[in-house]
């Protein structure tokens, strides 16, 4: 048995969705992640916001997911946010590998959505 | 002479009290003794059927000798050893009760003879392809149920007598207990192997392999019979690992499924975040709503890898042993609450200890310490001086073994016996890990490197830094390196002067970063390093990075 790294929750059936995901995000079960929120989504919505407040760790693989839904949801004509607090620790990996500047990322799901307009 | 009527159809019936006339009175009462040979009852039931097929065919002259077992579900009688005519057993000739010769034979509990085969009403074909001219049988009869008949027959007329019809009864009435024995006891290893195999399957058939704690389990099948221990481990959220014991009161496959249930309930509480006595309430009430309930005794203890704390909550269960890294034991101390199934609503307070770096909880089930004849504490007193023998230096495969080794010499238990282990590895000066080349590992790879530089003066943000680069290089380790099928690969850290040098050493063949993707990896790793360097060579591939740590 493998431990259950991380937990994903799906907020809001409006036209906004929210992924937050808690927990580590690596090879293990980014990809698994990142194909459960996009297949949640129903043919109402027109964007996804991609909560990462409560994640403890992420890598590589978490961002190859990150620029994966992005490119998915794209094809579909939606548009995809990140939460992450520019203080948490995931940020770095993010900011190094240009992820702030690729995907509009937010302080806070609120903010996510009141800039997505729901 | 005979005493025989006619039944018409040129049948005749024989009276079933027909007294022999001992003509040579020698050879009668061998003929007797073969076939009520006491022997012949510890016999397993083939052995036996065609033991007595011989001696009868010796004993009555006869050319056929057929038993057939009654089915009684399907109301037919089931040809099931046979000499003289083999086809009847290997065609499975099904013979409904009350119809042909042998049907009415266990209908009418009658020893029937036909003089004459072509004149009877003999449904089963293969005894006229065969030849046979005359017929005498007689019923299967234990405590009043038929459980099938023996029939003999020649190939040529034959007027069976009342001897003969007598030594065939003998014979029957020597059969059928030991059939009725054998089919019970057939029946019984069915079950038991049923429940064994069951048993087995319900069982973790592996243990989580974690980086940070070393955990072994046993368990001993109870002599005779099956019971309901189990153990599990589970790797839980956060660092954390379940530990659990369990015992369903009874024995064979009620026991063992319910067992099931009670294990996949509680893994299922468990994994979802419960604490252990929240978890038992739940998994007491998952109990009463099952069918045919039951009673089981369990603990589950949590404990949190990254600084030892250990949380327990025990329902009926013996206390479980700690064995310190210095050779000391204790009992951990948690108030037993009552099984799960013995009351209603029931809560469960929980203990709390620490193991530090070393120690060892073992968990086991009553079948450890309860003997026959030994005083309940003489035999805690045996457990504690066994585990104290290990000096604390065992692993806990170990540690289970020096248990049962002494509680349980020669293995062979009353009752069943399940023990699991859970060693807290000590923070090494040098650490190094050989892990699967599986994804699986990594987040047990991070815990453990995070408690080894916690230990060592790293900083949150200098442990961030450091597990992500661990990261990344084993993350490589596994995508890349290997071949599908399982193989491992090695991390060592160290520090030195305050730096830190971490390896990453695999055996495959490096190959050259691939897409944006493993780029990153790269990418992340020379971010958040001082110093990354990539050796390949034709053994594998190393990834040395340095970093200073701690101001």
């Amino acid at each position: 048995m493998t431990a259950q790294l991380a937990q994903l929750e799906m907020r809001g059936d409006g036209p906004v969705v929210v992924a937050a995901i808690a927990g580590e995000v690596d090879m293990s079960n980014a990809a698994d992640l990142g194909s459960a929120a996009a297949n949640a989504l129903s043919v109402r919505t027109t964007a996804l916001i991609l909560d990462l407040d409560r994640v403890t760790y992420l890598d590589s693989a978490a961002i190859h997911m990150i620029y994966e839904l992005r490119a998915k949801l794209a094809g579909r004509g939606l548009k995809l946010a990140l939460v992450v607090p520019p203080e948490a620790p995931t940020f770095t990996a993010l900011r190094l590998t240009g992820v702030p500047d690729a995907v509009p990322t937010f302080r806070t799901a609120d903010e996510a959505r009141a800039e997505l307009g729901d | 002479m005979a005493q025989a009527r006619s039944t018409g159809a040129g049948q005749v019936l024989l009276g079933a009290a027909g007294e022999p006339s001992l003509t040579a009175a020698g050879d009668q009462l061998l003929s007797v003794y073969r076939l009520s040979d006491p022997a012949l009852s510890e016999l397993p039931l083939q052995r036996l059927l065609d033991e007595l097929l011989d001696r009868v065919t010796d004993v009555l002259g006869v050319d056929t000798v057929a038993f057939l077992l009654l089915d009684a579900e399907a109301g037919e009688l089931v040809a099931r050893a046979a000499k003289g005519i083999e086809e009847e057993v290997k065609q499975g000739v099904r013979i409904p009760l009350g119809r042909g010769f042998a049907g009415r034979i266990a209908a009418e509990r009658a020893t029937i003879f036909i003089p004459d085969v072509d004149h009877a009403d003999v449904l089963n074909p293969i005894l006229r392809e065969v030849g046979i001219r005359s017929l005498l049988g007689t019923p299967l009869i234990v405590e009043d149920q038929v459980l099938g008949v023996l029939h003999v027959g020649t190939l040529h007329p034959r007027d069976f007598d009342s001897t003969d019809a007598t030594l065939l009864q003998l014979a029957a009435s020597r059969a059928a207990p030991a059939i009725a024995h054998a089919q019970l006891f057939e029946a019984l290893d069915r079950e038991h192997r049923s429940a064994v195999g069951l048993q087995r399957s319900l069982l973790p058939d592996s243990l989580p392999a974690l980086p940070d704690a070393d955990v072994a389990a046993r368990y001993l099948p109870a002599r005779d019979e099956v019971g309901g221990d189990w153990y599990d481990v589970l790797e839980l959220a956060d660092g954390k690992v379940g530990v659990v014991i369990g015992d369903v009161a009874g024995h064979g496959v009620r026991a063992a499924a319910l067992m099931g249930q009670l294990r996949t309930g509680l893994r299922a509480y468990a994994l979802e975040g419960h604490p252990p006595g929240r978890a038992l309430a739940l998994l007491g009430t998952l109990l009463q709503t099952l069918r045919g309930r039951g009673m089981a005794t369990v603990a589950y203890a949590v404990v949190d890898l990254a600084d030892g704390s250990l949380t327990i909550a025990n329902a009926g269960h013996p206390p479980p042993l700690v064995v310190g890294a210095d050779g000391t034991t204790r009992m951990v101390d948690v108030r037993p609450a009552p099984p799960l199934g013995a009351l209603p609503f029931a809560q469960f307070e929980e203990g709390r200890d620490r193991l530090e770096d070393g120690d060892t909880i073992a968990l086991y089930t009553d079948g450890l310490v309860e003997q026959r004849g030994v005083p309940l504490p003489e035999s805690f007193d045996r457990l504690e001086a066994a585990a104290a023998a290990t000096r604390g230096r065992a692993s806990a495969e170990g540690l289970c073994d020096a248990l049962l080794a002494e509680m349980v010499p020669g293995r062979m238990a009353e009752d069943d016996v399940a023990v699991v282990a859970l060693r807290r590895v000590p923070v090494p000066q040098t650490l190094h890990l050989r892990l699967a080349a599986e994804p699986g590992i990594l987040g047990g790879m991070r815990r453990t490197l995070r408690r080894w530089l916690h230990a060592h003066g790293a900083t949150e943000e200098e442990m961030q830094a450091i597990t992500l680069a661990a990261g990344e290089a084993c993350a490589n380790a596994i995508e890349h390196a290997y071949p599908p099928g399982p193989a491992s690969f090695d991390m060592e850290a160290e520090m030195a002067g305050g730096a830190l040098t971490l390896v990453v050493r695999d055996h495959g063949d490096w190959r050259d970063p691939r897409g944006q993707h493993r780029g990153r990896g790269l990418e992340l790793m020379q971010a958040v390093m001082d110093d990354v360097e990539v050796r390949r060579s034709g053994g594998g591939t190393e990834i040395v990075m340095r970093r200073r740590v701690g101001r």
